[in-house]
């Protein structure tokens, strides 16, 4: 964990990389996917959130590859990366609780989740 | 054979140092583009989106100024900049300051903006020197806006009365305002350290020493209290360096002679209206010696600052790689 905190982008590109390398474009889809088509993420930006990860040793350049005479460079997590994904994840899942249960005591938890038994009340 | 869609975001992606481009990152990014645009409306207009451009931008200032993935020269120009942030807008606070607390003792007809300026300039101070430049960043751009347009007001008010201040002075004026507002916004990016929170003390010593400078015999304007600031504060850069049988702290040096240039040009263009000004008074011969003298020791420490920055500044690798090899 870097004593910056992590932004909610370099959290979904850690999100996206959880499960396998993905190069920029792959990483770019797969955040939108993630935030519900919520955010486009402009190649300016994945790159400098790529640097700050990089730099931190939370990610890794995994290969390179050569399709249709471009260039594709795949980056994976690394085991520090995981660990500050999950403590991440943690700290996000503790908030969410805390606002449900503040919520649910004002009688206004209209919005849960599947998993709570979903759909508005 | 490229596109234009291609041509032109390659085009963008130059503002970005050749340093960081190097090492196949601008084919990278150049893929990942493409690839992204496909059949969108960016690669119909054949022009990337405000979006893209945008980020591109960004990331050009973060990469110059320290950011992830910076070069040693980078790092140090990083540096800089936030030096001159620093001291530039503890330095508008002081002087803004003063002029309005001034201003109030001799009973003169203060607006709303007077003291309003001010108090901006120290808050973006405050913020920046507390350890929260983001938000001294919203802070100081409208402060330089409005002070702009009390100093144009004042222009307007020059001209009505046939004693518009010089092109020089007015250059030399809104170089001394601008650039550290700018200086804060662009150094002060997400990878950059905050300041340390001791520089918080440079507010009331700023202060205490521009209260003090009013006390001297004669008239002496705020620009001239501002030039013997930086002498003293290249004195004490060179006077530690001496002590620790080491060389200045060159981006400092650097930071310090890009303020004191504006303050240099502001000195020597109003040298004959401060000798003027001194009239036939008891004091008159001191004073003069006061404005001559600090105009010219001002020069010399900008000199040296100069030198000791330059020489720093080039003793550093210009480039280095951006991406981290496989592992």
């Amino acid at each position: 964990m870097t004593a910056r905190g992590i932004t909610e982008p370099a959290f979904l590109v850690l999100t996206a990389l959880a499960d396998e390398a993905r190069h920029g474009y792959g990483i770019v889809g797969e955040v939108e996917r993630l935030s519900g088509g919520r955010i486009r993420m402009p190649v300016g930006t994945l790159y400098g959130v790529l640097d700050r990860l990089s730099g931190d040793g939370l990610v890794e350049l995994d290969r390179e590859e050569v399709q249709q005479g471009r260039l594709r460079r795949y980056y994976r997590l690394t085991e520090a990366g995981a660990g500050a994904l999950d403590a991440e994840a943690a700290r996000l899942a503790a908030n969410v609780r805390a606002a449900r249960e503040r919520l649910r005591a004002r009688g206004l938890a209209r919005h849960r989740p599947a998993w709570e038994g979903g759909g508005p009340a | 054979m490229s596109s234009l869609l291609e041509d032109r975001y390659r085009f963008l992606l130059r503002m970005l140092p050749r340093s960081y481009r190097a090492g196949g990152r601008e084919e990278e990014m150049l893929a990942t583009y493409m690839e992204g645009a496909g059949e969108s409306e960016e690669a119909l207009l054949g022009r990337p989106r405000w979006a893209e451009a945008r980020a591109i931008a960004a990331l050009a200032v973060r990469v110059r100024l320290g950011g992830a993935g910076a070069t040693a020269r980078s790092l140090a120009s990083g540096r800089v900049v936030r030096w001159i942030a620093l001291l530039g807008v503890a330095g508008n606070a002081v002087t803004t300051g003063h002029e309005f607390l001034a201003g109030l003792a001799r009973g003169a007809d203060l607006a709303p903006l007077d003291a309003l300026i001010p108090l901006g300039w120290a808050a973006a101070f405050c913020l920046l020197a507390g350890g929260r430049p983001r938000a001294a960043r919203i802070v100081v751009l409208p402060v330089l806006l409005a002070q702009v347009a009390v100093m144009s007001a004042w222009q307007d008010a020059g001209a009505a009365l046939s004693s518009v201040p010089s092109a020089a002075f007015t250059v030399a004026w809104l170089l001394m305002t601008a650039v550290p507002a700018l200086a804060l916004v662009a150094g002060y990016h997400r990878d950059a350290p905050p300041p340390s929170r001791r520089w918080l003390a440079l507010l009331p010593a700023g202060l205490a020493f521009a209260a003090a400078w009013t006390l001297l015999p004669g008239w002496h304007p705020a620009d001239e209290a501002y030039a013997v600031a930086l002498v003293g504060a290249a004195a004490y850069l060179h006077a530690g360096a001496l002590r620790r049988r080491a060389a200045p702290d060159g981006a400092a040096s650097l930071a310090l002679a890009a303020l004191g240039l504006p303050v240099l040009l502001a000195s020597a263009a109003s040298v004959d209206g401060r000798l003027a000004a001194q009239g036939d008074g008891p004091y008159a011969p001191y004073a003069a010696a006061i404005a001559v003298g600090v105009t010219v020791l001002l020069a010399v420490a900008v000199a040296a600052l100069l030198v000791t920055g330059v020489r720093f500044l080039a003793r550093l690798p210009a480039a280095g790689p951006a991406s981290p090899a496989p592992a």
